[in-house]
């Protein structure tokens, strides 16, 4: 397509945004020390890694914004995505796009600001890194190459994560990741007839503990559910994040009943350790599980996950802190 | 390549064989760090400041590739 139509095509833009796995994912210390060296290197207050939903700007990193999104209708980063070029605005206070954007009337006070263009392979702006200043300013060239180089950066981190389909938080599969595999999986286990399970957890009350602790610690519980989870797999068993606090294991060569053993040692085991932190004493967490056996009836994927998900759910309603297997189909 | 190959030296990485899917995008971010360390010294900054930035961006970026590494290597096991 051509490179001006791309900047046209929003729909296409906020597909290949969606491809990338990365909004609403948690904080990960690669793009949180680029926003820290911007704000170093450049000498201003805010630097973010802006990312530009269809209606939404959500920050993948964040310094001096205390917002973690804001409308897309007041972000300065959606004019920066309409445009190859580096947006510079010197005093957003005589701008009228800018000057009385709830950014610079209200906190942070943005006065001034550099975003760069986070471009993707296929060519789409999927959003920003910028930094923005409270007072106006002028970026030099030297500034806006520097700037441009992290932005650089910033794009291979995202291509890392896309290649390689890992959640860096927890080390499972992102979801994308995980339903590639899941597929292969699938057509294998019904192309010979042999058994297969899936089991989807889910933390119970999790929003309860990042509420009350923190999204921190809440992020050090997800990690410590993938470890639990992980010594139990084999080799040949898929473990996927699949959201915020929700997980899938695909179980090879393993019936319904057997992963029923499987999910309820997880339970108990979730359930009995003390989850140990930093930066706060150990806090006990449970988590619900939904197993489903793939049967030749479910067309799709999709139709399996959602029989898991169904059993999650009647776990969650039973309850929480409980497994509930499936019917045979 | 490995990731203990990458320059500059990551301070802690292991000897990691970097698979073929991922060699593209590791030359470009090896290309990258190289253009910002001509802009930092361009910019007059410091060169204790611009091999602290480039230490920080080169082990981040060498810790993600260990773990993407590592989750390419079992998901061969289901190719």
């Amino acid at each position: 397509m051509d490179k001006a139509l791309l900047l046209d095509d929003d729909d296409g833009r906020v597909a290949a945004l969606r491809r990338l796995d990365v909004l609403d994912t948690a904080v990960e210390e690669p793009f949180e020390k680029i926003v820290t060296l911007v704000r170093t290197v450049l000498a201003v207050p805010v630097a973010t890694v802006t990312l530009v939903d269809r209606d939404r700007q959500w920050f993948k990193a964040r310094r001096g914004m205390e917002q973690s999104e804001t409308p897309r209708a007041v972000s300065f980063c959606t004019h920066t995505i309409q445009q190859r070029d580096p947006l510079i605005i010197e005093n957003a206070l005589a701008d009228p796009r800018f000057a009385e954007s709830p950014l610079v009337v209200g906190p942070p006070y943005v006065r001034s600001y550099a975003g760069i263009p986070l471009r993707t392979p296929e060519g789409y702006n999927v959003g920003a890194l910028c930094a923005m200043d409270t007072r106006p300013r002028r970026f030099s060239p030297a500034d806006i190459a520097i700037l441009s180089n992290f932005a650089n950066i910033v794009c291979d981190e995202l291509e890392l994560r896309l290649i390689a389909q890992v959640d860096h938080l927890t080390g499972a599969l992102t979801r994308r990741g995980f339903v590639d595999q899941a597929q292969r999986e699938m057509e294998r286990t019904l192309r010979y007839g042999r058994a297969s399970s899936l089991i989807m957890i889910d933390v119970d009350h999790f929003k309860r503990v990042n509420d009350t602790y923190g999204h921190s610690i809440g992020d050090q519980v997800l990690k410590q559910i993938a470890s639990i989870a992980e010594t139990t797999l084999r080799p040949c068993d898929l473990f996927g994040r699949l959201g915020g606090e929700e997980f899938a294991l695909l179980m090879p060569e393993t019936s319904g009943a057997a992963a029923l053993v499987v999910a309820e040692r997880l339970r108990n085991t979730i359930a009995d350790h003390p989850m140990t932190l930093h930066g706060g004493g150990p806090i006990h967490v449970t988590a619900s599980f939904g197993v489903a056996e793939l049967s030749a009836s479910f067309n799709t994927l999709t139709a399996w996950l959602e029989r898991a998900d169904t059993m999650l759910y009647a776990a969650k309603s039973g309850g929480r802190n409980r497994t509930q297997l499936a019917e045979p189909m | 390549m490995r990731i203990d190959q990458l320059q500059p030296t990551p301070s802690v990485a292991e000897p990691l064989e970097i698979p073929a899917e991922l060699l593209a995008s590791v030359q470009r971010h090896q290309a990258h760090l190289a253009e910002l360390i001509v802009s930092l010294r361009a910019a007059g900054l410091g060169e204790d400041v611009v091999d602290a930035s480039i230490r920080t961006l080169v082990d981040s970026y060498a810790d993600d590739l260990t773990v993407a590494i590592r989750a390419m290597m079992k998901a061969a096991h289901h190719g």
